[in-house]
């Protein structure tokens, strides 16, 4: 009996730890993008540190590239550094390669932004109706239905986005003002993808705001307006606030929207009807071509990964943030 | 100003308020079906355009250079292959680790470290896996950028979806299921064995499915392990080329012959149906095995 008492002990131990390795692996999965991305980063920004080594440089057509390209930055990583973050250049692709991220930020920004102005009134004006005014018959069946917003992959609104939206706007509201790729198509359409986003966790949200407290408007005599505007709003709005990062972060990450409609054209401008290059854009675009394993271009896409996995992280930080500091409790 | 005159400015006031909440109400209601006619004309749109092309050659051709040739075989076989292989890694993993961190795992800054992770991992960018699988698998591991890379980055894309919903699942069996088992002399791997899973199971499969859906309509990461513009050939082992459903449309829809945008809608049409036939497979799943508690 004691042996197979040890016996069961010793495998459920097994078990356990088995258990808590694949847990363990998540986290891993973390450190790991991190490591990746950092380790490329580092290197991309110590290129002309490598390049200012000539026995290496000899060895290396990569560099040797880098250093015809750009003979003035060879031994000066700081000058890279520096242009990476001031410049309104990029064209790392190109043989004149400059390194300024800012146009793709830009564009990164410019689409985010145009997203957030679509979902976030609207996904607002929808989590209100469905949380205080709809049936519940109507918000059983509409809040899945505009959850399956979210379900479509993001390659059909691309394409929508590229051969619908853009010449049905040439057509009707720009004419040929509107580059046949550009932020507009692509933000419009990106906000769509996130509403259901913005409404869904708002109506949660709005929900979980207590009865009494709208009873209580309405006994004042409040309008249901005015009830939803002054009282159920700021009661949410921490959570309205976390909806509202959570999509932007979604925004800046997203892809084949913006891979398909926004353009690939790294582009210094705030024009919504210009063709303009995302972080995302940029990585697909030299995906799509055959980079080298450890050339420039291959450098280049961690970092500006990074720059994406940066910006991401912030947003949520500033999402778990928000939800701490602007929570009201009702006790 | 005279009782009745005062009496008679408020009402017209509230009945302005009225008027107002009464737009209001009907403007929350326009920007509800927003999306909604959004999603009718996308619908519409696909169809039209790519019903003139859903023939059977279709899934039985490969990438041409003519439009009336061009199907979309190896994809689908592509599709089938990478994510068959991703589910055999991502669902055992992501079940485990949540039966861990809802049974197992004592409360300790450690574990809530580890919770917190696997919320920020859901919501990581998607091209950024592209990254760490270039990174690590492709090149750190010599795979190539060959099925076996594609799925294992898949999985590690769905593994937190994994987790989150098989916690949800595992967090609804009531303690009183446990108790009766440990009440019989049953281990905690028993009682998570035969008792807490198979309770737990219709809201494992309902997550795994949508993750499955997800790893399907997926794009972004896998451009960057196997966009090749052009795969005539099914893979025949792991360490093949390949190319995806998702993958094959991007190629279609960025070539400016307009008649590949109908091949592109087409093959739009086959990956919604296959999203359709897995989301309802999970609805039936869920609405079937949920044992009444």
């Amino acid at each position: 009996m004691g042996e197979r008492k040890t016996d069961r002990w010793i495998r459920e131990s097994a078990i356990g730890a088995g258990l808590a390795l694949c847990a363990w692996l998540s986290l891993g999965v973390t450190v790991a993008i991190a490591a990746v991305l950092a380790y490329e980063t580092v290197e991309f920004f110590r290129l002309p540190v490598h390049a200012a080594d000539p026995q290496l440089a000899a060895r290396r057509p990569d560099l040797q590239r880098f250093v015809e390209a750009r003979p003035d930055l060879v031994g000066n990583p700081w000058r890279l550094l520096r242009e990476f973050f001031t410049e309104t250049t990029w064209s790392p692709l190109y043989s004149t390669k400059r390194f300024g991220v800012l146009p793709l930020l830009a564009g990164t920004v410019l689409t985010s932004l145009i997203a957030l102005a679509v979902a976030v009134p609207l996904g607002l004006l929808a989590a209100v109706y469905l949380s205080e005014f709809a049936p519940e018959g109507v918000r059983r069946r509409v809040k899945p239905a505009l959850e399956l917003l979210a379900g479509v992959p993001t390659i059909v609104y691309g394409y929508f986005a590229l051969t619908f939206v853009t010449p049905f706007l040439q057509d009707h509201v720009f004419g040929q003002a509107l580059a046949g790729q550009n932020a507009l198509s692509a933000g419009l359409v990106m906000g769509i993808m996130i509403l259901p986003l913005v409404s869904s966790l708002s109506e949660d949200v709005m929900r979980a705001v207590p009865a009494e407290l709208r009873h209580g408007a309405y006994a004042l005599g409040a309008t249901p307006m005015e009830v939803a505007l002054r009282v159920v709003i700021p009661a949410s709005l921490s959570g309205i606030a976390a909806a509202c990062v959570l999509a932007l972060s979604r925004a800046i990450g997203e892809t084949m929207i913006v891979a398909l409609a926004a353009g690939q054209t790294p582009n210094w401008t705030f024009n919504p009807l210009e063709t303009v290059e995302t972080i995302t854009a940029f990585i697909v675009q030299v995906s799509l071509g055959d980079t080298p394993y450890g050339s420039v271009e291959y450098r280049t896409l961690f970092a500006a990964g990074m720059l994406l996995f940066v910006l991401t992280l912030l947003m949520n930080l500033l999402s778990f943030r928000v939800v701490q500091r602007f929570r009201e409790r009702y006790l | 100003m005279s009782v009745l005159a005062a009496d008679l400015d408020g009402r017209r006031r509230l009945e302005r308020r009225r008027q107002t909440a009464r737009v209001f109400v009907a403007a929350c209601q326009a920007a509800t079906l927003v999306g909604l006619v959004f999603l009718g004309i996308l619908l519409v749109d696909v169809t039209r355009d790519g019903a003139p092309y859903l023939r059977p050659e279709l899934l039985t051709h490969f990438p041409s250079r003519f439009p009336a040739q061009a199907g979309y075989a190896s994809a689908l076989v592509g599709t089938l292959y990478v994510v068959g292989i991703m589910s055999l890694v991502a669902f055992p993993l992501g079940v485990l680790a949540a039966v861990y961190l809802e049974e197992y795992a004592h409360p300790s800054p450690l574990t809530r470290a580890l919770e917190v992770n696997v919320a920020n991992l859901a919501s990581v960018p998607s091209i950024l896996y592209g990254l760490l699988g270039l990174g690590v698998f492709v090149e750190g591991m010599r795979m190539g950028k060959s099925v076996l890379a594609g799925a294992l980055t898949l999985a590690l894309l769905v593994l937190p979806l994994v987790i989150l919903a098989s916690r949800e699942a595992i967090r609804a069996v009531p303690f009183s299921v446990r108790e009766a088992a440990y009440a019989l002399g049953a281990t905690r791997w028993q009682v998570v064995r035969h008792h807490v899973l198979p309770y737990a199971a219709p809201g494992i499969f309902t997550g795994i499915i949508l993750s499955l859906s997800r790893a399907v309509g997926e794009t972004a990461p896998l451009i960057m392990l196997g966009a090749l513009q052009y795969v005539p050939f099914l893979p025949r082992s792991v360490w093949d080329y390949f190319t995806v459903l998702p993958i094959q449309i991007f190629n279609y829809v960025s070539l400016p012959n307009p008649e590949f945008h109908r091949v592109a809608a087409a093959g739009i049409l086959l990956l919604l149906a296959v999203l359709l036939f897995l989301n309802g497979t999970a609805i039936w799943l869920r609405n079937r095995t949920t044992i009444q508690g």
